[in-house]
């Protein structure tokens, strides 16, 4: 069957073919806009954003990574139709939502507008009011950009923010796919891989975001401007591990930290320009993110021991921008309590826990979306693995960037998102190794482990079968992504009506008072920063109902919202029974709680006299 | 800045030498960097004198910001 459809394929006209992958994804986004005009975001149930896209988003999807693969495999291969068609790729993945959610998600991102809001009103950040004020210089960037654009909140910016984001990812992404030493082909499989498996929701409007792009840019900018010098020779060598361990003598020699073992494939004044800038975003990193500044360091470390870094200066100048923000900028945060930041260090088993089995919990769509994602990145690791078995390079710098990241964590648990955040930083790099498991370069002073793969008297399979496993691959990772990355908005994702509540409860709380939710899943905090207090009884998914009535009933606060995304978080991970929140609101209201304002997701209750 | 950062005089007196360890560091490490990159013929001892200050200059960053991590942490 795969000869006929390779038959069909090459009996069509050549003026047909040069434009079969732009019209395959041309009806892709067709049907994709068909599938956002259908769905319907109320329909939503505890499998998240799956649950409401219909056929046509699978069918879209797959005609776009069909699309992908048949422009993946012409020659010459085609930029410019690439990356239209991975620019679709990113609109299914990381759009949808965007689309699909009348109001943006996540909570973080409304707080972060609310800290916003704060400097543009009063021109500086507040002190001791949360850890992220002390890393300032996203927000601050935020509030010129709110003001530049004469808007009177950052509220316009939220919803669309991941699309844009991601498609900013875009341009430094594919820098580093073209000077990475891998095959063409594999370059744009990794890619398209990248942003098939980023399932890990830190795209969302946040410093984190900007800064991921920082981290892009820098090591994109580093890979090209300098690549490896050839490896001293040291004569044959027999056997398997002699050869390969001579080629690392290197490693410890002053010429490799000195960054000598490379070269520059840019002009000295373009190379002055660039670590111009580079250093002005490296600043810019150090005093906008807790975690990025140090992961750079460590990735710039990597590349100069790989032979990808020409200018050793740069790994200094990250270490003392980072440690000087953190010691005179952001003591706010650290003073008296130096421990949250060095607490958790060497304690590397308490810190996996934290991060896979500790999320290991609630009913059954949020434990099956949980291990997805263990197996999604598993999988993906998994053909990284075989992508570095199989390929041969001038540089190991993908490998040691792909793993690198993982140090962190024996410094810190980050709040138990800290392996989340190091596979993302690691991806682009993981992302190519595994494209390298399908495109394995065979050419370079670093010899491939396993022998080239021969397809033997079934050699005229050779070429569709790799056809098949690009578009296998792609597809099913970006549909698994799908799944995974949308799988918790049932509770993160807020309708319409629950923005109005946490407006209507603003519009009625004085100074000094508070609004309380039950667990915070609210898009709230965009307002109101240092003036009203936002609280939450069940701190942890494991409170009781009861529990949590207690308190609202100790506490009194001013207003209460209760609403759709925190009954169906009860109800998925905190194991409260079926319509909780219909009985907590009885409660309230027999004392001494009125309801104030009702939408068919949202109750705001207001505590009488 | 909060008051408590102000509750050890030793730790407020850092202040001022991280932020100037932090900056020389920097330019010397520009300094370095630009000579590296537009290949400025450096004398061995000059560029030993220059090694050795950034080094002796980190050093003493690193150390102050022990110091206070210690001290006020």
């Amino acid at each position: 069957m795969i000869n006929n459809v390779r038959r069909d394929l090459n009996d069509l006209p050549q003026s047909l073919r040069n434009y079969l992958g732009v019209a395959l994804g041309g009806a892709g986004l067709v049907f994709w806009v068909i599938a956002v005009r259908e769905s319907h975001f109320l329909n939503m149930n505890a499998y998240g954003l799956v649950s409401i896209l219909g056929w046509p988003f699978f069918v879209g999807l797959a005609l776009v990574a069909a699309a992908f693969t048949v422009e993946l495999f012409r020659a010459p291969l085609r930029s410019m139709q690439l990356t239209i068609l991975i620019v679709l790729l990113v609109l299914f993945v990381f759009g949808t939502p965007c689309a699909v959610e009348p109001v943006a998600s996540l909570t973080s991102s409304w707080v972060h507008a609310g800290f916003i809001q704060y400097i543009v009103q009063h021109g500086h950040a507040l002190n001791g009011y949360d850890a992220r004020f002390s890393w300032p210089g996203g927000f601050s960037m935020g509030a010129v950009l709110v003001a530049f654009a004469g808007q009177a909140n950052a509220i316009g910016f939220l919803r669309w923010f991941p699309l844009f984001i991601e498609l900013s990812y875009l341009a430094p992404l594919l820098v580093i796919a073209r000077s990475s030493g891998v095959s063409r082909r594999a370059g744009w499989l990794g890619v398209a891989l990248f942003y098939s498996t980023n399932w890990i929701y830190q795209d969302y409007f946040s410093p984190q975001a900007l800064n991921y792009l920082f981290f892009l840019v820098i090591i994109a900018a580093v890979f090209a401007c300098w690549q490896p010098k050839p490896l001293a020779s040291y004569g044959p060598q027999s056997g398997f591990w002699r050869p390969r361990l001579h080629q690392n003598r290197n490693l410890l020699t002053r010429s490799r930290w000195e960054g000598l073992d490379t070269t520059s494939t840019w002009t000295s004044a373009a190379t002055l320009w660039v670590l111009g800038l580079i250093g002005i975003i490296m600043l810019a990193s150090s005093m906008s993110h807790q975690l990025t500044p140090y992961v750079l360091i460590l990735a710039l470390g990597a590349c100069l021991l790989t032979r990808r870094l020409g200018r050793p200066e740069m790994v200094l100048m990250i270490t003392v921008l980072a440690f000087g923000w953190l010691s005179l900028g952001a003591s706010d945060y650290w003073v008296g309590h130096l421990n949250v930041i060095f607490g958790s260090a060497f304690q590397v088993s308490s810190t996996i826990g934290s991060n896979v089995t500790g999320r290991l919990l609630g009913g059954l769509s949020h434990v099956l979306i949980v291990e997805t994602r263990i197996l999604l990145t598993g999988g993906l690791f998994l053909l990284a693995g075989v992508g570095f078995l199989r390929r041969s390079a001038d540089s190991r710098a993908l490998e040691v960037l792909a793993g690198v990241p993982f140090l962190v964590l024996i410094a810190q648990s980050y709040g138990g998102e800290g392996l989340q955040r190091v596979v993302l930083f690691g991806l682009p790099f993981t992302g190519l190794l595994a494209a390298s498991a399908i495109f394995p370069l065979r050419t370079g002073a670093i010899k491939a482990i396993l022998p080239a793969f021969s397809f033997g008297r079934f050699a005229r399979f050779a070429k569709p079968t790799v056809r098949m496993a690009a578009f296998v691959v792609v597809l099913g990772f970006a549909l698994a992504t799908t799944v995974v990355r949308g799988g918790n908005d049932s509770y993160e994702s807020f309708s319409k009506g629950e923005f109005d509540a946490v407006n209507f409860a603003y519009n009625h709380v004085r100074p000094g008072q508070t609004i309380e939710s039950v667990n915070g899943y609210l898009p709230v905090g965009f307002r109101g920063i240092g003036s009203v207090s936002v609280t939450t009884p069940a701190q942890r998914s494991s409170t009781s109902v009861r529990r949590v009535g207690l308190r609202l009933l100790r506490d009194r606060p001013s207003e209460i919202i209760l609403s759709q995304s925190q009954q169906l978080f009860g109800e998925e991970v905190s194991g409260y029974p079926v319509g909780w929140e219909a009985s907590l609101e009885s409660t309230l209201v027999n004392h001494g709680y009125i309801i104030t304002a009702q939408w068919r997701t949202a109750t705001v209750l207001a505590l009488t006299g | 800045m909060s008051n408590v950062v102000f509750a050890s005089g030793a730790a407020l007196s850092a202040v001022p030498v991280v932020f100037v360890a932090l900056l020389s560091v920097v330019i010397l490490l520009c300094v370095r960097a630009w000579g590296g990159v537009v290949g400025v013929k450096l004398t061995p001892l000059v560029t030993k004198l220059l090694d050795g200050s950034i080094a002796l200059v980190f050093v003493l960053f690193v150390v102050v910001v022990i110091f206070r991590f210690t001290t006020i942490g």
